[in-house]
């Protein structure tokens, strides 16, 4: 549903003219339009709807005889509206003087202190004076509401912020009120502890002290701290955060509203692994291998060293770089390795790359939908990707979407999605055959003949032309919000070509609130692209001087003697790429394997030469790509810890080292250069993007991106999935708590993940395998072990496998399929 | 057009006649008699010095020196709940706070929390007692010695267990009615 | 010139003849006695200024502050000599040593008693009663002068350099009117010889013929020895130190025990010429061995109203100094002189 064109009316606040929008609530356009606060507990926008749950809000309006709630009411012409007459002020003391009646005056311990709107409304609205001597309801307190959060229920006012978030935000339906009045409390229905992906932002939702941070839990006041605006990089998601910091320490995470970005909520990621940047196991200063063993050396030594292996392997080193690299960082490495190293072997993109043509003809401005496009489109089409793990924000925004703007989701997944419930029609297809079902969609959105790819994909071909057949019927404005593991691997070009089609036949080139939006596997995955950190584009996707190889490329060359080194810029191939036993390989063939990192991950610890300690995302200054073309600017919030350099600095300074002193002394230097050599970057600065960041894509220097090859294409007869026979399709997805700072962090450390088998009941009851019993799949003489999750919802004849996990990762089998056993 | 004083003119009183002369010399020679005279009688009036480390004026009851935090009598634990409100009512930023969580094996103070670090540090403190007003719990109070001075400015901050530690009582208090 | 100056020193008193040894042995002793009375007189001031003040003054060291000069010493003695890189090294060095010769070589003229048997030898209470008197005093203080005026000189500081200036303009002026008001008593003595002024104050003090005299000695002393109110010369507020800015350590000493030496001289020769000597009035005679704690008692008397006087006047402003010294001091001094010579022929 396009975006609503709201009115303009004019009513009476207090006897002053006001103009604000149509049916906006009266206590929002009181306070944007009026300057007027209507104080509210339970009233809050982001959740939903108004309830009228606390009364904080009664405003006088004439005309109606009883005091209405300011959160309820919408706002009409000529209104007019008192919000300072004695019975408004007598109701807002009444109404305050009752909720502090079970509310226990713990402010001092509370953490809310401070920062606490009931506090605020008391003095704001209250009488000062209770009138209460009877004894408060007690309950005992603190209770653990998870392992992130603590409930204190004495100080719920019961606004119902918490409960309807669960309900009706990230709809986990956990969350509930039990008991009946006074006896009233916040709890999960059946005691469990209230674990989701998205469970922190009732933290910041409470009006109260209720529910409280558990690893901030007493640690500092607002008077205390500083807040610094940065972005979050540990996903694609990007989302806006602020830093709590106290004597340079980050100790809270807090969401930056930003609507174009992440609507003001954040995963638990994002909101709880800052402690990854206070833990010892981090590097925090530069490493040489010496005698087989990483020891601690100075910078100078460091920097030497590496400078040195890179200048002997000049012409024979490689380069990898990790998703969250900014910018700056792949704009530097690119050029050290083209211009010192005389080197094109350098890649951001775990699946291979694809021509160049497709980069830019996928990246191109007028396909390219945005984040608030999903909200407010007649359809979108998740596409290859789980939003919960992949980029977390964005389930919320869909979910919002069906909820209250009636928009139609689809979602064509291999591996059972989060939002299928919550999907018009969800279609599944044999894992890693995605070019095979793009084509069957391309074919059902034609007329073509869909059986033939559909068969290839292992799907129902009734239920990809009921997919096709539903998008067109939705509506004019669709967005396919596609995961770069559909683009990836040997088809991954005529995946690619196939997305062009479906996208050309639904019309979505150049059209305001439709098109595609690909969330990559790396946080900066799209700025990593455009600054040329592709072994077939130079900075601009403009085409390089010479190819080079993709990262399969490189592990193959590197463990055929080929090239010597390899340069990891914040990336563990054994982690983060496919092929773990090429991999494993190739590092242990390498002469030198210099690598930025923050956690002696294996492939760090076990073949890196020289590691330089990386900067955490607080401490990190430099731009990054959304994936919907948005720069951002990343700012520090704290200085580096121990001995950390900025990563720039580090390539800078090798770059100097090898000959080509640019004179690059601070970062916004590079910023400047960066920007600069990309023509559809050409004026933008970091004044300019600003806070809230830019979308290069609107802006009309845009248009000089290369246009890439057009639509439609003709597609070859995609290869037919592998038939399982008895064993089982391998498909992989990366978990949203897969990385090494969940595994760092000590609140976090419980939900970092370990192997889980997900498989179809059927499976599970023809292999004797029982939920939750541990299960050994194997493939091709190598195994990993993990505990099987019999899922309802899983394709028969599928099995999935977490990647990018340390021990056990499904990186280690080679696919497509393997066997499932019980250990 | 001149100007006429008028009744209500203020009378301007003459110095002494001009210097000079022997009336002059007789005067200077009286008034510097005058003068020794002065300082004589001063010096039969006695000392007033208070002979300071020997000696020591007594303070008021409400004089504020160094800080004390309290712990409860019968239980003996910390008055302190960490609540950082002394911090952010002094004026001269000088109190540090860091709370943490009481457990049942190690409970410091009556409430949930209770403050890890309590430092003030003297050589910024104003003793203004604004954190004894802001103290909800009585757990800060401004105590009576001023002898603080010391040979290293990092041993003016000073950490909780001596601002719980019994000071020693070397500032006089003044009774009732002195 | 040798002549002249051996005839100058000749004893005046001709009544018996000091071996040479004896003369040794005398100017050791009254050097000795000097050198104890001037921490005495330093402790004086400060105890005495304390107390003019309200205050108990320098308390710490030893009993009641006793041993305070003692610390002094030590501690001035133990401080580097520094010495600035602009001043002239010899004369830097050498003025505060004429300073204390001066001072010294002052206080040989005090006499302390008459001629006394000493296990059968005569001894004269006194360095050397010279025959001209007053004059060696003046003579001395001129040398003191150079003294003062090399050290503010040589310092090679404009501070030191202006407080030397004043000094000297200031020891001129008031050196005449010292020295006419002494006049006064020679006239009265008929002597130069100061044994020879205190026998004649047998019958009456001079303080009480002279008084006018007494009263522009007393004044002019103040501006001779730099005390307060006349302390232009080390004025600190517009000066920092005066002469002296620029000394340290034992140098330093040297001049300001010269100074504290100067009061005891003034006070010994006010003793002298105006109070008797000697000499106790009403008649009684003590034994010969008393007259030196006699005059020692006498000049404390001074010493003190010196420091009462410190206590109780400002500073003058320094054009006032100057008139003072030349408009109204010295015709005053001439006048008595002149009365008192007038007085003196017409009587006898």
């Amino acid at each position: 549903m396009p975006r609503p064109v709201a009115q303009m009316v004019t009513f009476t606040l207090n006897g002053q003219e006001v103009t604000a929008p149509e049916n906006a609530i009266l206590a929002d356009a009181a306070l944007e339009h009026g300057n007027v606060e209507i104080p509210v507990f339970c009233y809050e926008p982001k959740i939903g709807g108004p309830v009228g749950a606390c009364r904080m809000c009664l405003v006088e309006i004439e005309g109606i005889p009883k005091l209405q709630a300011g959160c309820s009411v919408p706002v009409k012409d000529g209104m007019v509206v008192h919000t300072d007459t004695p019975r408004v002020r007598e109701a807002q003391e009444a109404v305050l003087e009752f909720i502090l009646v079970n509310h226990p005056l713990d402010c001092p311990v509370c953490d809310k202190g401070g920062e606490c709107p009931l506090q605020d409304k008391s003095f704001g609205w209250g009488d000062g004076i209770s009138r209460f001597v009877e004894p408060k309801r007690h309950f005992e307190k603190p209770l653990a509401l998870s392992p992130l959060i603590a409930i204190d229920r004495e100080r719920c006012i019961l606004c119902y912020r918490c409960v309807r978030f669960s309900q009706e935000v990230s709809e986990d339906h956990q969350l509930v009120l039990q008991e009946r009045g006074a006896h009233a409390f916040v709890a999960t229905f059946d005691g469990h502890p209230y674990v989701a992906p998205f469970s922190g932002n009732i933290i910041e939702l409470c009006p109260v002290g209720a529910l409280t941070s558990q690893p901030y839990r007493f640690r500092a006041r607002p008077w205390d701290i500083e807040q610094s605006g940065s972005i979050c990089t540990l996903c694609p998601a990007q989302c806006n955060v602020s830093f709590t910091v106290r004597d340079d320490r980050v100790l809270r995470v807090l969401q930056r509203d930003h609507e174009g970005v992440d609507d003001g909520w954040l995963c638990d990621k994002g909101r709880f692994a800052y402690q990854a940047i206070h833990v010892d196991e981090r590097i925090t200063q530069p490493l040489l291998r010496d005698g087989g063993e990483l020891r601690p050396v100075t910078w100078e030594l460091a920097l030497e060293t590496a400078a040195a292996a890179l200048g002997r392997g000049r012409g024979r080193t490689a380069a990898l770089a990790g998703g969250a690299a900014t910018n700056e960082e792949g704009w530097l490495l690119q050029g050290l390795l083209r211009d010192s190293l005389d080197s094109a072997d350098i890649d951001s993109r775990a699946g291979g790359t694809l021509p160049l043509d497709l980069h830019q003809a996928l990246g191109a401005p007028a396909l390219q939908a945005s984040v608030p496009d999903l909200e407010f489109a007649h359809a979108v089409l998740v596409l290859g990707t789980e939003p919960v793990d992949d980029a977390p924000v964005l389930d919320l925004r869909l979910r919002k979407g069906v909820r209250r703007h009636g928009l139609q989701l689809f979602t064509a997944t291999s591996r059972p999605s989060a939002l299928d419930e919550r999907a018009v029609l969800a279609v599944r297809y044999a894992p890693g055959a995605e070019a095979a079902f793009v084509a069957a969609l391309d074919a059902a959105l034609t007329g073509a003949d869909v059986a033939g790819p559909a068969a290839a994909a292992g799907a129902d071909a009734d239920a990809v032309r009921a997919l096709a057949d539903g998008l067109r019927a939705a509506g004019e404005d669709i967005v396919v919000l596609w995961g770069e593991r559909v683009c990836s691997g040997a088809a991954g070009a005529d995946a690619a070509r196939g997305l062009l089609n479906v996208a050309a036949r639904l019309g979505l080139e150049g059209r305001d609130g439709a098109g595609l939006l690909g969330v990559p596997d790396g946080a900066n995955g799209r700025g990593l692209r455009e600054v040329g950190v592709l072994p077939n584009a130079a900075p601009g996707l403009a085409a390089p001087d010479t190819d080079g190889r993709d990262a399969a490329g490189i592990a193959a060359a590197l463990a055929a003697g080929e090239l010597t080194g390899v340069y990891l810029l914040r990336t563990d191939p054994l982690v983060d790429l496919a092929d773990t036993p090429l991999w494993e390989r190739a590092l242990e063939k390498a002469t030198t394997v210099i690598a930025h990192a923050s956690f002696l991950t294996p492939g760090i610890a076990e073949h890196a030469t020289v590691v330089f300690p990386a900067e955490s995302h607080a401490e990190k200054e430099g731009t990054v790509v959304h994936p919907d073309g948005r720069l951002q600017r990343l700012r520090p919030a704290i200085g580096r810890q121990g001995e950390t350099r900025p990563e720039w600095q580090v390539l800078a300074e090798l770059r100097r080292a090898l000959g080509n002193d640019e004179r690059l002394l601070t970062c916004s230097m590079v910023t400047a250069r960066m920007l600069e050599s990309i023509p559809f970057y050409a004026g933008l600065t970091l004044d300019t993007i600003g806070a809230d960041g830019t979308r290069w894509t609107e802006r009309p220097q845009g248009a000089a991106a290369p246009a890439g090859a057009a639509a439609p294409f003709d597609l070859p007869a995609p290869a037919p999935a592998a038939s399982p026979n008895g064993r089982l399709r391998l498909g992989t997805f990366r978990s949203i708590w897969a990385s090494p700072e969940v595994g760092a962090s000590p609140a976090l450390k419980f939900l970092h993940p370990r192997q889980r088998v997900e498989l179809a009941p059927g499976d599970a009851e023809r292999l004797g395998v029982r939920h939750g019993s541990p299960v050994t799949v194997a493939c091709d003489g190598r195994s990993v072990t993990g505990i099987a999750h019999v899922r309802a919802s899983a394709p028969e004849g599928s099995v999935f496998l977490e990647t990018a996990i340390a021990a056990d990762s499904a990186a280690e089998l080679d696919g497509p399929l393997v066997e499932v056993r019980p250990a | 057009m001149t100007w006429t004083p008028g009744p209500d003119q203020i009378e301007v009183v003459g110095g002494p006649s001009k210097a000079g002369g022997a009336g002059g010399l007789y005067r200077a020679f009286g008034e510097t008699l005058r003068g020794l005279k002065t300082t004589f009688m001063q010096a039969t009036e006695g000392v007033t010095t208070v002979q300071y480390p020997e000696e020591k004026i007594p303070v008021y009851p409400r004089f504020r020196g160094r800080h004390r935090l309290h712990t409860f009598e019968d239980t003996g634990l910390e008055k302190c709940v960490g609540c950082s409100l002394c911090a952010a009512a002094c004026p001269s930023d000088c109190i540090r706070v860091v709370a943490a969580e009481n457990t049942p094996e190690n409970r410091v103070s009556a409430g949930e929390r209770y403050a890890a670090v309590y430092e003030i540090n003297l050589s910024r403190c104003i003793f203004c007692g604004y954190c004894e007003i802001a103290c909800p719990f009585d757990a800060i109070t401004m105590g009576h010695d001023y002898e603080m001075s010391d040979y290293n400015r990092s041993d003016l901050i000073f950490t909780k267990e001596m601002l719980l530690a019994e000071p020693l009582e070397r500032t006089p208090l003044r009774a009732e009615g002195e | 010139m040798t002549g002249a100056l051996s005839h100058m020193l000749t004893p005046a008193v001709v009544g018996y003849a000091e071996p040479w040894w004896m003369a040794i042995l005398k100017s050791l002793v009254i050097f000795a006695i000097g050198l104890q009375l001037v921490p005495l007189v330093l402790m004086a001031e400060r105890k005495i200024l304390g107390r003019f003040q309200n205050r108990y003054g320098p308390n710490r060291v030893g009993p009641f502050g006793a041993m305070t000069p003692l610390a002094d010493i030590v501690k001035l003695l133990t401080k580097e000599s520094f010495r600035p890189r602009t001043a002239i090294g010899w004369l830097f060095t050498l003025a505060p040593i004429l300073s204390i010769i001066a001072a010294v070589a002052a206080l040989a003229i005090v006499p302390f008693g008459n001629v006394q048997d000493i296990f059968g030898t005569p001894v004269g209470f006194y360095g050397i009663d010279v025959s001209i008197g007053p004059l060696y005093v003046f003579a001395f203080g001129a040398v003191a002068f150079y003294g003062i005026m090399l050290g503010g000189w040589s310092s090679g500081s404009k501070y030191s350099f202006l407080g030397s200036m004043r000094a000297a303009a200031q020891l001129i002026s008031y050196e005449v009117a010292q020295g006419m008001a002494l006049v006064g008593v020679v006239i009265t003595a008929q002597s130069m010889s100061l044994t020879e002024i205190v026998e004649g104050q047998g019958g009456m003090w001079y303080v009480i013929p002279q008084f006018v005299g007494f009263l522009i000695f007393m004044i002019a002393s103040f501006a001779e020895t730099n005390r307060p109110p006349f302390d232009l010369v080390e004025a600190d507020g517009e000066l920092v130190g005066g002469y002296m800015t620029e000394y340290g350590g034992g140098r330093f000493a040297l001049y300001y025990f010269a100074e504290y030496l100067n009061v005891l001289v003034v006070s010994g020769l006010a003793v002298t010429l105006f109070l008797g000597g000697w000499m106790l009035p009403f008649g009684i005679h003590p034994p010969g061995w008393v007259d030196p704690f006699i005059v020692i008692g006498k000049m404390g008397l001074f010493v003190v109203f010196f420091i009462w006087v410190r206590a109780t006047l400002p500073r003058l402003r320094y054009d006032q100094l100057m008139s003072f010294g030349w408009k109204v001091l010295l015709p005053l001094a001439t006048l008595n002189a002149l009365i008192t010579a007038i007085v003196v022929v017409a009587w006898y």
